[in-house]
């Protein structure tokens, strides 16, 4: 038993080092690092790769197909789908990419503070437990509706909506990690509880926190998109995926590219983070390694 | 053989069971058909359903300008007048009126037959009391006010209108249907005073039942109806409501209207997309209808703050315009627009006008920055209150933002719901710019955008003396003289933008009568189809 312990310390001593490992090797996580590598980095070079503005209207070429000038064709305002889906990642990656730090630094704050101190726990987590009794769709549009449409209270919506979830996540690792001997020699040794919990509990809860991130990641990106199709989330003024397939949504008959185009990289990107998370699910997952070995 | 007999009888009981349970079914068949057939005159106990844009904010027409409220409202509430086909007033609870040009005293006789959905009568002192409450708080009551010194009950069914100047549109004013003078019993205003009227009380062919914001507005044929005995003529003449339940179900998405139409969940699809003209076309069950002309997209300015207080500010907007391009976005075929700068349609005889042309889609970027820097404008976010409700709203406004900012405004599209915009147009703090459109107008006098109180706060007194002028002009040739010159001080003021005439396109089913592709859609008289 003591030797499972002190295993199972190691294996998570070093997390990132076995990101760095276990990515290359997983054709499934492989395969979702490189589609997510080409979308952001479509994403980043959105000027260079596309020859269009993404809002400029071009009325005399509404409604066109795909062909070589308009590449995914254009919309019912004449923009070139093409630039408006490669602009929209900017922006439905970058809310997914808030949301994932706003989430996760709040959660993982939350989750050792609950698992660590009983009397936080017992208040604490009772709330977190009420957030998340709200399915996250209609919680996210009700923090919409009460601060108004914007980037900032999509993102901080939906970190109210997926924080709890790492919150769960981390306070479980914390409340395993504090009866470890190693906490009970620093406490020993007089370290205060703020110092164990910054240097002991919080590093070894950093694996959960990385699989974590991941689905929260692809959460986000459809959380967004879905806001921003009821038109609650971002403007429309600024392209997103979710505004994108929002406007494609009357011309469906007439102009069925003008939804396929968003809708096929919401896909493409959702998958790529769940590949990379379920991966790295399996491989911070103890029975799983030990089955595969 | 007594189980063989015994197994016999209950074979016939079963037989006789199933005869019975037959015959029961029958008899309940035919009961049910006799009860949903028609009744005599054509009247019938089903239910029209029409897909409208939007949930109107409130069902007081007095209280909400918004023309869904309107649409709602003129189903319930009955005027003194109304318009016919050709947009002429006619009377509607009036029975006849007379002038007198000495005592500038206008006489209505009221008809005697008329009681309200309570079951009370309708008599002059409802009529004072409506009009009195409509020129609080509707535009077209302000300007009511304008021409109308008293208004008193000489008789029960006799009311005085003392006015302060002979007037051609007091007849227009009180039969337009935006906004409409409508009558309400004195009983329900004293207790509803200047708030909005939940429980909406008229003498129209139907009642309300039920409204459930965002669901439906459910109205029932009322019962004690009195109809006018003329032909039906546009809303004048006679209203016989066939369909014993008419619902209609706000439905803000325009595919969705368009998809409940064809696939038969509604009857009729009101505000359809130019866009899906052939595929409505294409349906055997729906038939399209363009109706031309419909009305016209504008963009209104909050003319009480900068930067659109100062009227460079305003001409620099509209100076960068290129309406073809916006329109042509908006509204994809010339089926479905034309540029044109009337304030009135060039379809309405008589005020056909090209005062002010000069000043209409002139996108001359240069001229737009120099007045625009003239304006003093500093740059500042505009914010424009737009909709998806009507997408027109919102495309235009997205290519015009475009436009605008190649010339230095900055541009802060804001999208709501239609609702939200007719509640904070009214709020300058709240908008610099909001998307609208304005209807049908019979009579240039009576165009409610004139008015002061209505919403982007235009005071200004050469206006209002120009507007008085044409409402107290009788000769026709001279009216026509005031009507170009006002138009041609709304180009040089520019308190709105117009963008460009539009054309509506609904689609109902093909088993209906009666649908008319007009501005006013109304569903009192539509029935199933013959044969």
């Amino acid at each position: 038993m003591a030797d499972l312990k002190t295993a199972s310390l190691d294996e998570v001593s070093r997390p990132m080092d076995r990101v760095r490992r276990v990515l290359p090797s997983d054709t499934a996580s492989t395969i979702g690092l490189c589609l997510l590598l080409i979308i952001g980095t479509a994403a980043l070079l959105a000027p260079w790769i596309t020859g269009y503005d993404p809002n400029q209207a071009e009325p005399a070429v509404r409604l066109q197909g795909p062909s070589g000038q308009h590449w995914f064709g254009t919309d019912n305002l004449g923009r070139d789908v093409f630039a408006r889906v490669v602009y929209g990642a900017r922006a439905s990656l970058g809310v997914g990419v808030a949301v994932v730090l706003g989430a996760v630094g709040l959660g993982a704050l939350l989750g050792l503070v609950t698992g660590y101190y009983r009397r936080a726990d017992a208040v604490l987590m009772r709330l977190l437990d009420g957030l998340m009794a709200f399915p996250g769709l209609v919680l996210a549009i009700s923090l919409v509706g009460v601060m108004g449409p914007g980037v900032w209270t999509v993102i901080i919506a939906l970190t109210i909506v997926y924080a709890p979830r790492v919150a769960r996540v981390v306070r479980g690792s914390a409340i395993v990690l504090k009866d470890q001997p190693m906490v009970e020699a620093a406490r020993q040794m007089g370290a205060g509880s703020p110092y164990i919990v910054a240097r002991h509990v919080a590093p070894h809860c950093l694996s959960p926190i990385i699989v974590q991130a991941s689905f929260i990641f692809s959460y986000a990106v459809l959380g967004e998109a879905a806001l921003s199709f009821l038109g609650v989330g971002v403007p429309p003024a600024i392209p997103t995926w979710g505004n994108i397939l929002s406007e494609a949504r009357t011309y469906l008959q007439q102009a069925w590219w003008m939804a396929i185009a968003p809708g096929v990289f919401i896909f493409l990107t959702v998958l790529a983070l769940n590949l990379v998370g379920d991966s790295l699910r399996d491989h911070f997952d103890p029975k799983l390694r030990r089955s595969r070995k | 053989m007594s189980k063989s007999k015994s197994g016999s009888m209950r074979l016939v009981h079963a037989a006789s069971r199933r005869l019975v349970t037959s015959v029961a079914l029958a008899v309940a068949a035919s009961l049910t058909v006799a009860c949903s057939a028609p009744e005599s005159g054509g009247a019938d106990d089903g239910k029209l359903t029409v897909a409208i844009t939007g949930t109107p904010p409130n069902l007081d027409p007095h209280a909400d300008s918004s023309f869904i409220t309107q649409e709602v409202a003129w189903h319930m509430y009955e005027g003194l007048w109304t318009i016919d086909s050709d947009y002429k007033a006619q009377p509607m609870l009036a029975k006849s009126a007379s002038y007198d040009s000495k005592a500038k005293t206008f006489t209505i006789e009221l008809r005697d037959d008329v009681v309200f959905h309570d079951g009370s009568d309708f008599d002059s002192a409802d009529v004072v009391a409506s009009l009195e409450r409509w020129q609080k708080m509707a535009s077209y009551g302000a300007m009511f006010s304008d021409l109308v010194r008293d208004i008193k009950a000489t008789d029960k069914h006799q009311v005085q209108l003392t006015l302060t100047h002979e007037s051609p549109v007091i007849e227009q004013l009180l039969a337009f249907p935006n906004q409409q003078a409508a009558i309400m019993p004195s009983e329900v205003i004293e207790k509803a005073g200047d708030k909005p009227i939940d429980d909406p009380v008229g003498t129209g062919p139907y009642e309300l039942d039920d409204f459930v914001p965002d669901q439906h507005v459910r109205m029932t044929r009322f019962g004690d109806y009195s109809s006018r005995s003329e032909p039906t003529d546009g809303l004048a003449g006679a209203r016989k409501p066939h369909y014993k339940t008419l619902e209609l179900v706000p439905t803000p998405e325009t595919s969705v209207r368009r998809d409940e139409v064809v696939t038969e969940q509604v009857d009729v699809a009101e505000g359809l997309s130019p866009d899906m003209f052939d595929a409505v076309e294409g349906e055997q069950a729906v038939e399209p209808a363009v109706v031309k002309p419909y009305w016209w997209p504008m963009a209104v300015f909050d003319k009480s703050e900068a930067p659109f207080d100062d009227v460079n500010a305003r001409r620099a907007f509209n100076a960068a315009l290129d309406m073809e391009s916006i329109m042509k976005a908006a509204f994809a075929s010339e089926r479905f627009y034309r540029l044109q700068p009337g304030i009135l349609f060039p379809e309405q005889e008589g005020w056909e006008s090209d005062a002010g042309s000069e000043k209409y889609n002139q996108q001359d970027v240069q001229e737009a920055r120099q007045m625009l820097k003239e304006s003093g404008y500093d740059g500042q976010p505009l914010t424009w209150l737009t909709t998806r409700e009507y997408d027109y709203m919102y495309t235009i406004a997205t290519v015009a933002k475009q436009q605008l900012e190649q010339v230095g405004f900055k541009v802060d599209l804001e999208v709501v719901d239609y609702a939200t915009i007719v509640e904070r147009r009214t709020q300058p703090k709240e908008y610099d710019i909001f998307s609208g459109a304005t209807t049908f107008t019979a009579d240039p006098g009576i165009w409610p955008c004139w008015d002061e109180t209505w919403a982007g706060e235009w005071a200004d007194p050469k206006k209002d003396k120009l507007v008085a002028t044409l409402n107290t002009t009788m000769d026709p040739e001279a009216r026509k003289q005031v009507w170009d010159e006002l138009q041609s001080y709304f180009y040089d003021q520019v308190p709105m933008v117009k963008f460009g005439d539009y054309f509506q396109l609904s689609a109902a089913s093909g088993a209906l009568d009666g649908v008319e592709g007009t501005p006013f859609p109304a569903y009192w008289n539509v029935a199933p189809a013959e044969g």
